[in-house]
């Protein structure tokens, strides 16, 4: 009892006899507040304890006293246990909201708490049940969010039940520069989920892999993890090699069995169980070793049919290295030549063979682009010697791409500064958003020229969202999306070694929320 | 040039090669369009070097168009080179690309694993 009431003194000093701390250093101080009131409820558990166990020894029915120290030993070891293992599993959302509001008093993010937890409920409520007018009160709440790390997660898992998981995983990706102190791990652990999920549906397992080897662990990414080790067993770029075997079918089985909505995890159990290490694709062909028992053509062509008969997503660097060479020498091939101009003879077109080559060759190159893609396939992966070939059908495609990707950059970045120019400033989210579009186009960019396509796009980045940023930060009060971008800008001076603006963005980082 | 554009290439729908005559070819296409209209199953179905495809009234006669314009013939021959016979399977082995491992994409994901919303 009396260190229950030292501890009721202590919190009232905390309260009320500290001097007022100063704006700039609220994050602390709330990290303070939360400690003592840690301290403050096991002291009150202690107090309680000794109080019961007194008068247990009195005899009678004082044991009964022991009741309350146990009662209390649960929402103190696990303050959360009402809404994780109860109201969020039974999706009871309004019920969550109201609970997290209740107990995240203490948060400046309460709201965006709140709402992350239940949306989380209502992702896992049951479907027979008329979800319209939860929906309506999630939207209703999400209205009333600020622009911090845990509303940024939550909005991300509103845009991916509206918009699709794609549409909500650039915004999650933005985190990374947020700082830390405003990223409480259970949110970052949902965001990582967010991204992890993503991956695995676009079956980019050597991704998952690096993810899940460097986060928090819980049963899901514990057994993701498990299986993406199967599936590769190095981490991409260690050519050291795997440092341990990949877990055995019954390790498989155990984590799985630990995981949570196991019923829909079991297609990947049965891959991974079912998973057999597979040799390398054949090396690419040089020049000399093509093949030369059949025409040119006839071999490009085969080449390209057989390349469609492929999965997209098996499709790879090799094989696409190995279209384009088979390409440029038919397209070079007297044998073609001739047989164009034979058959343009016997057309009464004399002359068009040139025109009909051309038009061969865009065909050609529009078919390599279309693999190509959004970039998904770096230029250093097509062509690992390190630098492009001065000409070819498979050179052509990397360079429209890439011109596609830049010209997409350049769209974004010039938005963004007409709109710093006009001052025409949007809702918290739709900011995210459109940040979160450049840092995509960027990464894409990156992913697929490597460091000179990130040296070309560098400087219209760091203008146009440095300003930006410095007018969310002075006349908007975008804090925390503001630093997120001074952060993510002086990250790249740094690895560009870009001294000027790396200073520039050190102080605007020291600037803090 | 799509694989759809290759599989539905004129010779490969009027099953001629692309040394054909224009008589040939017109000869060809009528025998087809006859053929469809009667609704012999034979003339249902085309040989292409990416497997059997299925042959209409309207793909005949766009494919008889397209080859009377000797420009567009001459290019069409190009992409016809190969004969209509399937193309061998690549042996797994070889179709797997290094960098791109394990079970390939899971469509399902979001949704089963409570992400996405249930349609």
């Amino acid at each position: 009892m009396i260190l229950a009431v030292l501890a009721a003194l202590l919190l009232l000093y905390w309260l009320f006899g500290r001097p007022t701390p100063s704006d700039s250093h609220k994050a602390p101080e709330r990290q303070e507040l939360r400690l003592a009131l840690r301290v403050l409820g096991w002291l009150l558990w202690l107090g309680c304890l000794s109080y019961a166990l007194g008068r247990t020894l009195d005899g009678g029915c004082g044991w009964l006293w022991l009741l309350l120290p146990l009662g209390l030993l649960g929402p103190l070891l696990r303050p959360l246990y009402l809404v994780d293992d109860l109201l969020v599993p039974r999706g009871l959302v309004r019920f969550t909201y109201r609970a997290m509001l209740v107990l995240m008093w203490w948060s400046p993010e309460r709201r965006g708490h709140a709402l992350l937890y239940a949306y989380r409920a209502f992702l896992r409520a049951p479907r027979h049940r008329d979800l319209r007018t939860d929906e309506a009160y999630l939207e209703e709440r999400a209205k009333k969010l600020s622009g911090g790390a845990v509303s940024l997660v939550a909005a991300a898992l509103l845009l991916a039940q509206r918009e699709g998981l794609a549409a909500a995983v650039p915004l999650v990706r933005c985190l990374d520069s947020v700082d830390d102190t405003v990223k409480p791990g259970w949110a970052m652990a949902v965001a990582q989920e967010l991204v992890l999920v993503e991956l695995m549906r676009l079956g980019e397992w050597s991704k998952v892999r690096v993810l899940t080897a460097q986060g928090p662990g819980s049963p899901l990414l514990d057994f993701v993890d498990a299986c993406a080790r199967v599936f590769v067993p190095t981490l991409p770029g260690d050519p050291a090699g795997p440092i341990e075997p990949p877990p055995s079918r019954d390790r498989l089985y155990w984590l799985w069995l630990k995981a949570p909505q196991k019923q829909h995890l079991l297609w990947l159990l049965d891959k991974a169980q079912d998973h057999k290490p597979q040799a390398a694709g054949n090396a690419v062909p040089t020049a000399s070793e093509l093949p030369t028992d059949k025409p040119k053509l006839e071999a490009a062509l085969t080449a390209l049919g057989t390349l469609w008969k492929i999965e997209p997503h098996l499709v790879g660097p090799e094989h696409l290295r190995k279209v384009g060479l088979l390409w440029d020498a038919a397209l070079c091939d007297k044998d073609t030549e001739r047989l164009l101009l034979t058959r343009a003879l016997s057309l009464s077109i004399p002359g068009s063979e040139h025109k009909a080559l051309s038009s061969l060759r865009t065909q050609v190159v529009e078919t390599l682009r279309s693999y190509l893609g959004g970039g998904q396939l770096p230029i250093a992966r097509l062509f690992p010697e390190g630098r492009l070939p001065s000409q070819g059908v498979l050179v052509d495609a990397v360079l429209a791409v890439r011109a596609e990707l830049l010209e997409q950059f350049e769209s974004a970045t010039g938005q963004l500064e007409e709109r710093t120019t006009d001052q025409r400033a949007l809702p918290w989210l739709d900011e995210w958003r459109e940040w979160a579009a450049i840092r995509d186009a960027y990464q894409r960019l990156e992913d697929f020229g490597g460091s000179e396509a990130r040296r070309l796009a560098w400087t219209s980045l760091h203008r146009q969202a440095n300003n930006w940023a410095c007018w969310l930060w002075n006349a908007r009060s975008e804090k925390v999306l503001a630093n997120a971008v001074f952060r993510f800008l002086l990250r790249e001076s740094l690895a560009l070694g870009d001294d000027r603006t790396a200073q520039l963005a050190k102080k605007n980082v020291g600037s803090g929320l | 040039m799509s694989r759809a554009r290759f599989v539905e290439n004129p010779f490969y729908i009027l099953g001629v090669r692309p040394s054909c005559t224009r008589a040939e070819m017109e000869r060809e296409g009528q025998k087809l369009l006859g053929m469809l209209e009667l609704g012999l199953p034979v003339a249902k179905k085309y040989k292409t070097p990416l497997g059997e495809a299925e042959r209409t009234p309207e793909m005949v006669r766009q494919a008889m168009a397209e080859l009377r314009d000797p420009n567009r013939r001459l290019l069409h021959e190009l992409w016809a080179q190969l004969p209509a016979d399937p193309l061998p399977d690549e042996p797994a082995e070889a179709v797997r690309d290094p960098g791109q491992a394990g079970p390939g994409p899971w469509p399902a994901a979001p949704t089963l694993l409570g992400v996405e919303a249930k349609k």
